[in-house]
């Protein structure tokens, strides 16, 4: 196994687990990081086979625990959960550079994993790919039509609502409450999970930014934004303004978990990344 | 207070490992293994665990918290995992928990199905132990397995929204994986073949057992354990549970219960 554990960041706070075979070290490593507060070994361990997975077609990766999880200590300063996520970013990215690797990485991310590599790209010029598992999705009308036929014409979904209508009532109610009160000053709003959403033109002109610079990005939805989107062309029409298509790809299978469950989704997520990168990062 | 992240092990089996010095102010001779329970719910108690662990470090006993093979940062595949893989990793963790803490005086504490397994490994092997604490031990494999198969048809059906129905019954034809992580058919003949009874945990003078009132399986074994002198059962009925969906990505712990074993391992104090 060529794996080391490190200590890194200001008095070697963070915690990592560096994959480095040394064959490649002109190429780009791979970061991984929490999903939520899931540590650093990713939902049902995904942070660890894509690790060795892309250790066999010659990438290196550094997975590592954001300030204050997993294994990682609490950060000493005030900076708050965004920017602080983005220094620990890039304290990852000075670690692989003063050890001889590329100064250039590409992170992956998962849900809130994914809004804090957007995020330190927009800083960090190392980064120079993104692969984005359910960053934020914006309501589609192509998806808000599409799950309307699908309402109307699956009978045991009429049934499970039936079943379900009282508890969802208060649920709806609870997120109006939240979404009026927390987060009007923020500008966006929360989406149909209750995750907290930037303003659309705000994501869409950051895509753009990274774009512009080079950055590669890939998307992949899950059924976890099924209400906002179903098909990756809605994507490009909800972001028309934006000149991301060509620049940006987008996957989305609304029939796989936020954290990829099954088996079989989780292989067929790891060859889709596998192949994204063979054909952005390779010789 | 430190805690020291390292690998350990032999051969191709290299296990993760965090070790947490004890508080020097505070130092007693205890030595305490922490065992993680299977798959997805040893990513869903991993909080619970280093809570558990910095506390009883804090009270100046030496911790130990490890991946097993084919688990969290360790090598391998979870689809390797065997239940005598799990007790050689055991077994190996404890010998490295006496060579790094210096103490013989050393106490297990099972989270799940390590209860079982633990249990097993201590009656094959020549241990002596201090302590055992064992926390919502998985009792019968058989009723494990059944509910780690509802738990993942559950979480399908609410993600996908699919009819659970539909889901259980093609994990029923064929069980190869459960809540994402991938599992062979020897260890789910050996799982279910695990049936815990109170004099299994009959391994030292000072056992104690925690788990939850609403199963009927554990109140039965803390019956059968009441008639044993030694032993100590602790019950809880928590509405925090280390185990749910939702424990999987909260901040909130199940408090009681962490301080009920900290003070079981530490001579009473929290």
């Amino acid at each position: 196994m060529n794996e080391r554990i490190v200590q890194f960041g200001d008095d070697g706070r963070l915690s990592g687990v560096w994959n480095t075979q040394r064959k490649n070290s002109n190429r780009p490593t791979i970061l991984l990081t929490n999903a939520g507060i899931i540590h650093r070994i990713g939902a049902h361990r995904l942070n660890v086979k894509l690790a060795r997975r892309l250790a066999d077609i010659g990438f290196d990766s550094l997975r590592f625990d954001l300030s204050g999880l997993g294994e990682s200590a609490p950060a000493a300063g005030a900076l708050g959960y965004e920017r602080q996520s983005a220094q620990d970013i890039s304290a990852a990215a000075d670690f692989l550079e003063e050890n001889g690797r590329s100064d250039s990485v590409i992170g992956i991310g998962m849900c809130s994993g994914a809004d804090n590599f957007q995020r330190a790209a927009l800083a960090d010029h190392r980064l120079s790919g993104l692969v984005l598992l359910d960053p934020h999705a914006f309501p589609a009308l192509g998806a808000a039509i599409e799950n309307m036929i699908n309402r109307y014409l699956d009978p045991y979904r009429w049934a499970r609502k039936f079943s379900e209508l009282k508890l969802n009532a208060k649920t709806l109610s609870l997120r109006t409450v939240r979404s009026k009160s927390e987060f009007s000053e923020y500008g966006g709003d929360t989406d149909e999970q209750g995750r907290l959403r930037p303003p659309k033109a705000e994501f869409g002109n950051e895509l753009r930014t990274l774009t512009k610079r080079g950055v590669e990005i890939g998307i992949f939805y899950t059924a976890y934004v099924q209400r906002e989107i179903t098909r990756a062309t809605q994507f490009f029409q909800t972001f028309s303004d934006y000149q991301l298509e060509g620049k940006v790809t987008v996957n989305v299978n609304p029939r796989v978990t936020h954290t990829y469950t099954t088996l079989q989704s989780q292989n067929m997520l790891l060859t889709e990344i596998e192949t994204w990168l063979k054909q952005r990062f390779t010789d | 207070m430190t805690a020291t992240s390292f690998h350990f092990g032999e051969g191709d089996r290299t296990l993760y490992g965090v070790y947490h010095a004890p508080s020097v102010r505070r130092r007693r001779p205890l030595a305490v293994l922490l065992l993680n329970p299977f798959g997805e719910e040893a990513i869903r108690s991993y909080r619970v665990q280093k809570i558990i662990a910095e506390r009883l470090a804090a009270l100046g006993a030496a911790v130990l918290r490890f991946d097993y093979y084919g688990a969290g940062d360790s090598a391998g595949e979870c689809v390797e995992t065997s239940i005598d893989g799990m007790q050689t990793d055991i077994l190996t963790a404890h010998e490295e928990l006496i060579d790094l803490s210096n103490i013989r005086r050393v106490a297990w504490c099972g989270l799940g199905l390590a209860v079982p397994v633990a249990l097993s490994a201590f009656s094959s092997a020549n241990v002596n132990l201090a302590k055992f604490l064992g926390w919502d031990p998985v009792i019968s494999g058989s009723e494990y397995i059944d509910d780690l198969t509802a738990s993942h048809a559950k979480y399908l059906a609410d993600a996908l929204d699919m009819p659970e129905r539909r889901i259980r019954r093609e994990l029923s034809m064929q069980l190869t994986e459960v809540m994402g992580f991938g599992v062979s058919e020897s260890l789910i003949s050996d799982v279910v073949d695990l049936e815990l009874n109170g004099s299994d945990l009959d391994v030292c003078d000072d056992v104690a057992l925690i788990g939850r009132k609403s199963s009927g399986a554990f109140r039965k074994l803390h019956g059968q354990l009441t008639s044993t002198a030694s032993s100590v059962s602790i019950e809880f009925d928590e509405s925090v549970t280390w185990n749910s969906h939702q424990a999987l990505n909260s901040i909130i712990v199940p408090n009681d219960s962490i301080a009920a074993i900290v003070r079981a391992l530490a001579d009473g104090d929290e």
